[in-house]
């Protein structure tokens, strides 16, 4: 063991494993499909032409995603004017949860997640999705872990305004029907 | 108000604290309704986040396969997959194949554009004579090969996934458990057979050579059939949309009795 080629091979065989996670951390990235393709692609020939000498002790998956994340920030700082959230495909977020009806509450949530700053949801599928650390994740982003927090914080108060105004909504329907209820039964009355 | 931060809740609620800053965070939980409250709040919030890119992660639409054409992820030589006698034909296949194609293309027809692997893993029947050379294959198949890969511990939940790419369950498939027999999850890798995908996923034992089981797309629904190659063992059967081998250097009857153990786990139950 330990000859190039057999490296090379171990870090492919690795490689296929870690495609779905790649993919859907590139995904929390773009926010597009075809542009996750394309970035996954970039950075498995990045690995399987400079993993081997560049990563030293870090694992394949963690030198991945920072590589995926410095292409990306690459990428955006050549395009003039980086389009924010007009391209996004909020359906690539979309994931029916048990316990609730496939399009409403998923689909509100894929919205949110769609249309909070790439980082956030880069952050959040890789401490949620992908169950690194805090650590972990800094080290993915190059940032402080304290940063890293902040992210989460900011998403989590996304969420929380999400579903109080969910709550509210429902409340005020409830409250509709009800009112419509007794004006019905009012008209019965007078019937 | 408590004094406690959103992030320092948040951290409690991911885990992320020392056991000690975790236990004081309780007690005063504990203590303090306000407090409980909110790090409810941040419990509810993150199990919901959780359950999505979770769920977007087990998601059964192998939209990440596209990716693997382009980099052509399949075996290297060094691998030995295949026989000379294998290699050979799959030349004159190649020869073949590029001479209708270069055919085609004086006669002005488009190149097909490649297909998509989860298109390729659809359509594909399986290939004749596959569970043969995966014999074969076995038979280079040593300790030593799994030696990288016995250093990091294989991740069962994606192991599933991939299975369930091959069985064409659309989610994670069950990933057969031979812990009873001695044999744990080494490692499971995609290799290339003809241009058709398979799944190896490799078993190993405190001293014995590598147990691996093979999974194809394609194939109906066959009974259990003895096989081998030299010194290697194997049974292979089709069931559930997918061909199966087990192979290793075991008595047959062992082989046999790890067959059964895969079949039952891997067949959904009602």
């Amino acid at each position: 063991m330990g000859y190039a080629s057999d490296r090379q091979a171990s870090i492919r065989s690795e490689l296929e494993t870690l495609l779905p996670c790649l993919y859907r951390f590139a995904t929390a990235l773009t926010g597009t499909h075809a542009a996750s393709l394309q970035l996954v692609r970039a950075v498995c020939k990045a690995a399987l032409t400079r993993a081997q000498r560049e990563k030293g002790q870090t694992a394949l998956s963690l030198w991945c995603y920072s590589q995926m994340h410095t292409l990306w920030m690459s990428e955006l700082a050549t395009k003039p004017r980086p389009r924010r959230q007009d391209l996004i495909e909020a359906g690539l977020f979309h994931a029916p949860l048990p316990g609730y009806p496939p399009n409403a509450f998923s689909a509100g949530l894929a919205k949110l997640i769609a249309h909070l700053p790439a980082h956030q949801r880069a952050t959040l599928m890789l401490i949620y999705g992908l169950g690194l650390s805090y650590d972990e994740a800094a080290e993915v982003f190059g940032i402080q872990v304290s940063a890293v927090m902040t992210r989460l914080v900011r998403s989590h108060a996304g969420l929380t305004r999400m579903l109080e105004a969910r709550a509210a909504a429902a409340q005020t329907h409830e409250h509709g029907a009800r009112s419509h209820d007794n004006h019905c039964e009012f008209e019965e009355q007078a019937a | 108000m408590t004094q406690l931060s959103d992030e320092l809740l948040i951290a409690y609620v991911d885990g992320q604290l020392d056991k000690p800053q975790a236990a004081a965070v309780g007690r005063l939980a504990h203590e303090n309704p306000e407090l409980a409250e909110r790090i409810a709040r941040f419990r509810y919030t993150q199990a919901r986040f959780v359950d999505t890119f979770r769920s977007l992660l087990r998601s059964g639409s192998p939209e990440w396969c596209e990716v693997a054409p382009g980099l052509e992820l399949g075996p290297t030589r060094s691998e030995g997959i295949l026989s000379r006698n294998s290699m050979i034909a799959g030349a004159v296949a190649i020869l073949g194949v590029s001479l209708v194609t270069g055919l085609a293309f004086f006669n002005g027809e488009k190149t097909p554009a490649p297909q998509k692997v989860s298109e390729r893993l659809a359509m594909l029947e399986t290939v004749p004579g596959w569970q043969a050379e995966v014999a074969k294959l076995h038979s280079f198949f040593s300790r030593d090969t799994l030696a990288l890969a016995a250093q990091g511990k294989p991740s069962r939940e994606l192991i599933s996934m991939q299975l369930g790419e091959f069985v064409r369950t659309g989610k994670g498939a069950v990933v057969p458990d031979f812990k009873a027999h001695g044999l744990e999850v080494a490692r499971s890798q995609v290799l290339n057979y003809h241009g058709s995908r398979f799944l190896q996923i490799s078993y190993l034992g405190k001293e014995e050579q590598p147990v691996a089981l093979y999974v194809m797309a394609g194939g109906s629904a066959k009974p259990a059939e003895d096989g081998g190659y030299e010194n290697v063992r194997t049974v292979h059967w089709e069931a559930g949309g997918a061909s199966f081998v087990i192979a290793g250097h075991l008595p047959q009857e062992a082989m046999r009795a790890l067959a059964v153990v895969a079949q039952n786990q891997m067949t959904p139950r009602p």
